[in-house]
C-alpha cells in the first residue's frame, strides 16, 4: 500500500475540521437566536460571540457595532472572516477537491450540494428573523456531510486524520460553549462564583444545542443545576460531544495510526494528548471546577492548538520552529496570546495552493 | 439493404426527420448520395425515437455531469466555477474496418515519433541526412539541449498520444496534428461511455460496442513498463498535477484514481542528493519511480527551466539523467508535435520505417521549399495559410474567406519569410447528427484516439469525438462551445 501523501494527511484533517466547524458556529447563532426570542435584553446582546473567538480585533476593524445584523454578517456570510460560516464551507469543499481522488463520489456530492445551498439563500436568509432557520439548515447540511463521510470514508490513514480534525474542533467548540455565560458578562463580573453560571433556562438551551438535551435527562438524575451540565458536556464518556469523549477517541486514532499505518514517530502527538487527558482527569476532581470552569475553557483550547500544531510538525511537513523563537513557542505552549480560531485554528496559507 | 430516404421516411416524426448533412459526409449515413446509409440498423434505431424523451434525457445526463463535478474548472477572484463540457447523446460509429486502419496508423506514426525523438536527441542522422531541415529542430523553441545524451527505457518518448483525426469529404481519415506532450481528454471518453450506459441503455442494446474502460490499468501497466531499472516489481506510479486551480485537474484525479496511484503537486515532492525522487508521506520519504507528468516542460525542474516556477521540482532533470525516475511524456517532445515538422511527417515515417504512412496528412505545402511557396502564393484564396511557430489559430490566414488586402499582406510576409509558413486546402470535417436547439443537425466533428507506449503501443478503442455544437461551425475546442460524443468502434461490421 502507497503511504499517505502529508497533504493529503493535512487536507483530511481540515476536511473534517471545517465541517464541524461549520455545524459548530450554526449551533452557536441557534443559541442566541433562542436566548434573543422574547428577551429584549438578550436580543441586544449579540457581542459576546466575537469575544467567545477572540475575534475583537479582526471584527472592529471591519463593523461599527456589535448588533445582530453585523455579528450575523460578520459570522455567516462574510468571505473576508476566514472564522465564517461561508468561509468554513469553502474551505471544506477546496479540501475536498484537493482530495477527489480519495474520497466517494457521494461525499463529493454532499459537499457541493451544501456548498451550492448555501451559497443560493437569499439575502434575507442572514437577517436575525431568519437565522434561526438558516442556522437549522446549516446543522442539517454539515450533519449529512459528516454522516456520508462516516458512512463511505474508507477506513485507512487518510480517515484517522479526517476524525482527528473533526474531533479537535469538537472539543474546541465545546469549551468555546461553555465559556458563553461567562463571555456574555460584562469583565468587572469576571472574578464572580458560580452565581456567574446564570439560571438553568441558559444551560437547558445549552444542552439543546449541544444536542445533548435527550442524553442528559436519560442520564442525569437528581438534581439539575448549572454545575451537573457543564460537567456532563464535560467528562460523559456516552456522550460524543463531551471533550472527554474526544479526548479518548483521540487517543484511540493516535494508537491506530501507529500501530496499522507505518506512520512516523507519534509519540510527541502521544504526549500532547496525555496533557489533555491529565488536564481532564484533574479537573473532574476539582470540587471548585465551575468557579474555575472559564481557565479550565482557556487550558483545554491552548492544549487543542498544542496538538494541532504537533500533528502539523509531525504529519503535514510543517518545519517545527527553532526552540529559541519565543512567539511560536509560546502559541503552542501557553497559548493565551493567540486563541482567535481564525489566528491559529485555520489552515495554514503557506500549504495552500497558489 | 435500406435507402437513405427509405429510412428517413419511416422516421417521420422521429429524431431525424429533418436531418439532412449533404454535402459533407456523415458518420452515420455515409458519403453524401450514397446508395445505402453505413449503419441501417442505429439510423432505424434512432429515428424510432422521440426526440421530447431523448432531450429529457440528455438534460438528465448533463445534470449529472454537474453533480459528478465531470468538469473543468474556471476560477474567479473568490469563486470557483465548474463548467461541464457538453455532452451530445447520439453516438459516433466507427467501424471495425475504419478502426483497424486507424489503430495501425496511430501505431506507426507513435513508433516514428519516438525513433524521431531518440535520433534527434542523440546523433540526428535525418538532419544530416537533409530529411528535416536542421534549423527547424535545433532551432526550435521546445527543442531542449537538455534531453541530449538522455536514455529513455524502452526507446520511448511519447508515452502518451493523442492524434487528432479529422474525416474529409470523401471519408477518408487524415491526421491534423500530433500531440505528444501532454494530451488530455481521455477522462471524457471513459466518462461519455458511462453515461451511456447509465441513460442510454436502450441505445446499447444489440450493438457491439468495444469497451474503454480498461484504460486507467493500460496506462498504469505501461508507465510499469518504463520504470528506471532498480525500482523493483511494483513501481511507485504518480500523477503530477499543478494542483486544483488548474482546469484540467478532474482529469488528473480521474485518471489517478483509474491507476490507483497518488496525485502529486510540486511540494509533495523532494530530489535529495542521491539524485532520487520522494514524495513526503505521513511515513516519511517513499520513493517514486515514474511521474505522469501534466506540467508542461517549462515549469517542470526550476533548476533547468523557468527558475521562478513553484508548480515543478527542483533537480527532477537531474534525477532523470541519472536514471532515477522516469518522465511520461519525456521532456522535449514539443519539438516533434509542432505544425512545421508535422509537415514532414509523412517523409519521417518513411526515412525511419520505410514504410508507406497509414494515415495520410491533411495535404500540406511547406512554404520553404520553392515550388510549394509558388503554389501556395497562386492559390492563396483556396488555402489556408498558417505560420508554424505560433499556436493556438494565431495568425492563421483563410483563403476563401479574407478580403483582397487580407490575402496581398500575407502574400507579402511569406515572401519575406517563407520558412515561417505551411498551407493546406481548406477541410471539409465530416458531421455527425446531433442534438441541438434547433433539433437534430449536422455538427462537424473530429476524433482523438488515445496511445499508450511503453514496450509496445496500445490504442484505446475509440477515443474522443469534439462536436462543434453550433451548427456551421468547424471548431470544436472546448473553449469555444465545443462538446464531445461517445465514440463507438464496432466489435465486428455486419457482413
Amino acid at each position: 500500500m502507497t503511504a499517505l501523501l502529508s497533504r493529503y494527511a493535512e487536507s483530511m484533517f481540515w476536511f473534517g475540521r471545517y465541517t464541524e466547524r461549520s455545524a459548530c458556529l450554526a449551533r452557536i447563532l441557534e443559541v442566541q437566536a433562542s436566548l434573543s426570542r422574547g428577551n429584549r435584553a438578550e436580543a441586544a446582546n449579540w457581542g459576546w460571540i466575537v469575544r467567545l473567538y477572540d475575534d475583537t480585533e479582526r471584527f472592529s476593524e471591519r463593523y461599527k457595532q456589535s448588533d445582530s445584523r453585523s455579528v450575523i454578517r460578520f459570522y455567516v456570510s462574510d468571505r473576508d472572516n476566514p472564522g465564517s460560516i461561508i468561509s468554513s464551507i469553502h474551505a471544506a469543499r477546496e479540501n475536498a477537491r484537493a482530495l477527489r481522488a480519495m474520497i466517494s463520489t457521494d461525499l463529493w456530492l454532499q459537499v457541493n450540494s451544501f456548498y451550492n445551498r448555501f451559497r443560493n439563500l437569499p439575502e434575507q436568509a442572514h437577517s436575525e428573523a431568519r437565522i434561526a432557520q438558516t442556522s437549522e439548515m446549516v446543522k442539517k447540511e454539515a450533519y449529512a456531510q459528516l454522516g456520508v463521510a462516516n458512512a463511505t470514508l474508507y477506513r485507512d490513514a487518510a480517515w484517522h486524520f479526517y476524525t482527528f480534525g473533526v474531533l479537535i474542533e469538537r472539543a474546541d467548540q465545546m469549551s468555546r460553549l461553555l465559556d458563553v455565560r461567562f463571555m456574555q458578562l460584562p469583565a468587572d463580573q469576571h472574578q464572580g462564583d458560580g452565581e456567574a453560571l446564570g439560571d438553568f433556562g441558559f444551560w437547558s438551551v445549552l444542552l439543546r444545542s449541544a444536542a445533548s438535551q435527550q442524553a442528559f435527562l436519560r442520564i442525569v438524575r437528581g438534581r439539575r443545576e448549572p454545575e451537573t451540565v457543564a460537567r456532563f458536556l464535560i467528562f460523559n464518556r456516552g456522550l460524543p460531544r463531551s471533550i472527554a469523549f474526544c479526548v479518548e477517541e483521540l487517543e484511540h486514532g493516535m494508537n491506530e495510526l501507529r500501530s496499522r499505518f507505518e506512520a512516523r514517530s507519534t509519540s510527541s502527538a502521544h504526549q500532547r494528548i496525555d496533557i489533555l487527558r491529565q488536564s481532564l482527569a484533574q479537573a473532574e476532581q476539582d470540587p471548585r471546577l465551575i468557579e474555575r470552569l472559564h481557565d479550565f475553557n482557556d487550558t483545554i483550547q491552548a492544549h487543542l492548538i498544542a496538538l494541532t500544531n504537533e500533528l502539523a510538525y509531525t504529519f503535514f511537513d510543517v518545519l517545527r520552529p527553532e526552540p529559541q523563537a519565543p512567539a511560536a513557542a509560546r502559541t503552542a505552549e501557553g497559548g493565551r496570546e493567540d486563541r482567535s480560531q481564525t489566528q491559529s485554528q485555520s489552515q495554514s496559507q503557506s500549504q495552500g495552493s497558489a | 439493404m435500406t435507402k437513405p430516404s427509405a429510412v428517413l421516411e419511416t422516421g417521420e416524426k422521429g429524431l431525424l426527420s429533418s436531418y439532412s448533412p449533404a454535402p459533407y459526409y456523415c458518420e452515420l449515413l455515409g458519403a453524401p448520395g450514397a446508395d445505402e446509409v453505413k449503419y441501417p440498423e442505429l439510423t432505424k434505431l434512432l429515428s424510432s425515437l422521440n426526440r421530447e424523451d431523448v432531450e429529457a434525457r440528455a438534460a438528465e445526463a448533463t445534470g449529472e455531469l454537474l453533480d459528478l463535478g465531470i468538469t473543468f474548472t474556471v476560477y474567479t477572484d473568490k469563486d470557483a466555477i465548474d463548467r461541464i463540457l457538453p455532452f451530445d447523446v447520439l453516438p459516433r460509429v466507427i467501424s471495425a474496418r475504419e478502426w483497424e486502419t486507424i489503430n495501425a496508423g496511430v501505431v506507426q506514426r507513435v513508433k516514428a515519433l519516438n525513433l524521431f525523438l531518440y535520433d534527434i536527441y542523440h546523433d540526428a542522422k535525418i538532419l544530416k541526412d537533409g530529411v528535416v531541415p536542421e534549423d527547424l529542430i535545433l532551432g526550435n523553441a521546445n527543442y531542449r539541449a537538455e534531453m541530449r545524451g538522455y536514455e529513455p527505457p524502452c526507446g520511448t518518448y511519447v508515452h502518451i498520444a493523442g492524434v487528432d483525426l479529422i474525416r474529409d469529404g470523401s471519408g477518408e481519415f487524415r491526421v491534423l496534428e500530433d500531440n505528444a506532450r501532454t494530451p488530455s481528454g481521455v477522462s471524457y471518453v471513459l466518462e461519455n461511455r458511462n453515461l451511456m450506459q447509465r441513460d442510454f441503455p436502450d441505445l446499447l442494446e444489440g450493438v457491439s460496442v468495444r469497451p474503454v474502460s480498461d484504460y486507467g490499468a493500460r496506462l498504469h501497466d505501461k508507465l510499469c513498463e518504463v520504470a528506471p531499472r532498480g525500482a523493483g516489481l511494483d513501481p511507485q506510479v504518480v500523477l503530477l498535477s499543478p494542483g486544483i486551480y488548474n482546469s484540467a485537474y478532474f482529469e488528473h484525479i480521474f485518471l489517478a484514481r483509474q491507476m490507483g496511484v497518488p496525485v502529486v503537486e510540486g511540494r509533495d515532492l523532494i530530489v535529495e542528493s542521491d539524485d532520487r525522487v520522494y514524495m513526503k508521506t505521513i511515513a516519511g520519504l517513499r520513493r517514486v519511480d515514474v511521474i505522469y507528468r501534466r506540467i508542461d516542460d517549462a515549469f517542470l525542474d526550476p533548476e533547468c527551466f523557468n527558475p521562478e516556477s513553484l508548480l515543478g521540482v527542483p533537480g527532477l532533470m537531474r534525477a532523470a539523467h541519472a536514471g532515477n525516475v522516469t518522465l511520461a511524456n519525456a521532456v522535449g517532445n514539443g519539438v516533434a508535435d509542432d505544425k512545421a515538422v508535422y509537415a514532414y511527417m509523412p517523409r519521417i515515417i518513411e526515412y525511419y520505417l520505410s514504410e508507406r504512412p497509414v494515415l495520410q496528412n491533411v495535404e500540406t505545402h511547406i512554404c520553404r521549399e520553392g515550388d510549394a511557396l509558388a503554389y501556395t502564393l497562386d492559390n492563396l484564396d483556396k488555402l489556408v495559410v498558417k505560420p508554424v511557430g505560433e499556436s493556438g489559430g494565431y495568425g492563421i490566414v483563410i483563403g476563401p474567406k479574407a478580403s483582397a488586402a487580407e490575402r496581398e499582406d500575407c502574400a507579402r510576409r511569406l515572401k519575406a519569410d517563407p520558412a515561417n509558413f505551411i498551407s493546406q486546402p481548406m477541410i471539409e470535417l465530416s458531421v455527425c447528427p446531433t442534438l441541438t436547439e434547433q433539433g437534430v443537425t449536422p455538427c462537424h466533428v473530429d476524433l482523438r484516439p488515445f496511445a499508450v507506449t511503453g514496450k509496445e503501443t496500445w490504442v484505446l478503442p475509440g477515443g474522443l469525438t469534439r462536436v462543434a455544437m453550433k451548427p456551421g461551425s468547424i471548431i470544436v475546442n472546448s473553449s469555444q462551445g465545443g462538446g464531445t460524443k461517445d465514440t463507438w468502434v464496432l466489435e465486428a461490421d455486419s457482413a
